[in-house]
């Protein structure tokens, strides 16, 4: 087994996001440092194999803004290998979003390695220059929310000042709430009106009511607790009693 | 033949087995040879799976003229539980289409980064006779536009000629050629048994315009379905799908006045509408494809039941009324369908589903599914 100072080596730090086990040596190929970045030692174990097949040995799995930050630094690899191997297809579109996503924080880069987001999910970013803050906010969220934040706030830059966008971005719950509003301005105006007669309609004792969306379907959804039969009886009767003022959330006129 | 359906194509690739048939040998009449290639596979073998923007776009420009290996005759995709179907078949003659429309259904479907036509259409032929001497008394509506435009190539390949000629030995069946192009020229003269509809995808222009790329404009659809009328073929028109803009009412208003003043409600089979609806995971393909002022990426939708992106069923039961009762106002004899559409929708917008109403009932009627 040859060594190399680490000193004497390129390092081809691309920021892995698994720290690289402390008790295994520093690992590099032809003089390019690919692993233990973070080592105390000087020396690292030095292979005379090719670059691609030392990486994929080290990394067995790499995710989208790794290999981003990778082909930063190293354009020249054999990468349609590289892409087969972390099962991604090497081509134009995932070049560009490698682009993009260096240029991101790397907040958002974590973020989004984290959550294992794909070409899909990342895409977005190739239609417009969103501010980092916008990216960086996004990383509050579940992989779900954040993507569909993501998309929303790309598509909302066509329309709105990336001021407005960012506009209660403090509050995640408040801003996750606003974006929808924006991005779907006459379903969310809808669904305020009915949420907003839903509330003033004189519900029974113990029966919650409220507007609620589910997908493509919005409607009152009701709940209450029955400890009997008479208590049902009693709820169900008094709801029955309810028509005509229910009639009126839909048809207030 | 238009001009810019010959320059649309950058390469046409064609499979050693389909040189000898019909329709290459047309392509050799009709395309400059320096653009035609003989292969002995598939080209572009290392491009599989989900494609890339680009190379879908691309795909339309590349054709491949090939023999189809599985079935051609198949159910329509709209036979799912939970969706009210109109037993509808499919005969798939291609795969991808030459026009470009924004919220077309294949930006999720489409695997291959070519264009292909299949030059086996006798076999085609073959399998629909074995299910007509299976079932004769079936009555099967078939249509042809599912993986492509029934007509938007028909000019190349001349199969229309080939199946309203065949399906006037099957007069209790009906064909059904869908269109979004104006294509209808070359099979005018066929004989036929008054078993042939020629259907529209219907817009209104601003939409055509703006969603509906390389597609006949408004004018030429109707001038194209007044010629079909003109030679007794039957016509149905397929408001679908309609896409919601702030001025929707004054553009459909438009549109059925337009249908409404040229054809009578005898001329025409059948007015399906439906509303823009699309897989989740296309959304991508379109924004990339079409950018961020489309329609359609614009657009306000929400996963429904089925997985697609919809409006939300309170607009597309306001869009549906709406163009409903436009019809009806002219003469209650227009027969206006939903397509693709949830029980419930059936229900809010026409008080019914479809077997209850008489003049749909037998569209709806079960049909045999063994195929």
């Amino acid at each position: 087994m040859q060594f190399i100072e680490i000193s004497q080596c390129k390092t081809i730090n691309f920021k892995p996001l698994k720290p690289w086990p402390k008790h295994l040596p520093s690992i590099s190929v032809r003089n390019n440092l690919i692993a233990g970045f973070d080592s105390s030692r000087t020396l690292a174990v030095q292979l005379d194999i090719v670059f691609e097949d030392a990486l994929t040995d080290c990394y067995q799995k790499l995710t989208l803004p790794e290999l981003a930050r990778l082909y930063k630094i190293k354009p020249d690899l054999r990468w349609d290998f590289l892409c087969d191997f972390y099962h991604f297809r090497w081509n134009s579109d995932l070049k560009n979003i490698f682009e993009l996503l260096t240029e991101t924080p790397p907040k958002f880069q974590n973020w989004a390695s984290e959550k294992d987001l794909g070409i899909k999910d990342l895409s977005p970013l190739k239609l417009s220059i969103v501010s980092p803050q916008f990216l960086e906010h996004i990383t509050r969220y579940s992989k779900q929310i954040g993507c569909k934040v993501l998309e929303w706030g790309i598509e909302l830059s066509e329309h709105h000042s990336s001021e407005r966008i960012l506009q209660n971005s403090e509050n995640t719950e408040r801003w996750y709430h606003d974006i929808f509003s924006l991005r779907h301005p006459i379903t969310a105006s809808r669904d305020q009106n009915y949420t907003n007669r839903v509330i003033s309609t004189p519900w029974p004792r113990q029966v919650d009511a409220q507007w609620k969306r589910v997908g493509d379907k919005a409607g009152i959804e009701v709940r209450f607790i029955s400890v009997s039969s008479a208590d049902f009886q009693k709820k169900s009767e008094a709801l029955v009693k309810l028509q005509s003022k229910v009639e009126k959330i839909w048809n207030p006129n | 033949m238009e001009p810019q359906l010959i320059s649309q194509f950058e390469k046409i690739f064609i499979d050693q087995n389909s040189a000898e048939s019909a329709v290459v040998q047309r392509i050799y009449n009709i395309f400059p040879h320096n653009k035609i290639e003989i292969v002995n596979e598939k080209p572009f073998p290392d491009a599989f799976g989900i494609l890339s923007s680009n190379e879908f776009s691309r795909s339309k420009r590349l054709l491949y003229v090939t023999e189809h290996k599985g079935h051609f005759f198949k159910r329509c995709p709209g036979a799912k539980p939970g969706l009210a179907c109109c037993n509808y078949f499919v005969l798939n003659l291609g795969l991808q289409c030459n026009m470009n429309c924004s919220y077309c259904y294949l930006q999720s479907y489409i695997n291959t980064p070519l264009l292909t036509i299949y030059s086996n259409i006798d076999r085609a032929l073959t399998e629909l006779k074995e299910v007509a001497d299976r079932y004769p008394q079936h009555t099967y509506r078939v249509g042809t536009g599912e993986t492509t435009d029934s007509l938007s190539l028909d000019e190349i390949t001349l199969y229309s000629r080939k199946l309203i000629s065949f399906f006037k030995k099957y007069p209790r069946w009906t064909l059904e050629l869908k269109t979004k192009s104006s294509k209808v020229d070359q099979f005018l003269d066929v004989e036929h048994a008054g078993n042939v509809i020629c259907g529209w995808s219907m817009n209104p222009q601003n939409i055509i315009e703006r969603e509906e790329h390389l597609t006949a404009n408004l004018s030429q659809r109707l001038d194209a379905a007044g010629k079909c009328l003109s030679k007794k073929f039957k016509l149905s028109f397929h408001l679908d799908p309609m896409i919601w803009h702030p001025e929707w009412k004054e553009s459909y208003c438009e549109l059925v006045e337009k249908i409404s003043s040229m054809f009578s409600p005898e001329d025409a089979e059948y007015i399906t509408v439906g509303a823009l609806r699309f897989q989740p995971e296309q959304r991508h393909m379109m924004r990339e494809r079409f950018g961020l002022k489309s329609l359609v990426t614009q657009a306000e939708v929400f996963q429904g039941k089925d997985g697609k992106m919809r409006y939300d069923i309170e607009v597309r039961n306001e869009m549906f009324e709406f163009i409903r009762n436009q019809f009806l106002s002219k003469s209650r004899a227009w027969r206006v369908s939903l397509c693709m559409e949830v029980p419930e929708t059936w229900s809010m917008t026409m008080a019914s589903t479809p077997r209850q109403i008489p003049e749909l009932k037998e569209l709806f009627a079960p049909a045999n599914t063994n195929c």
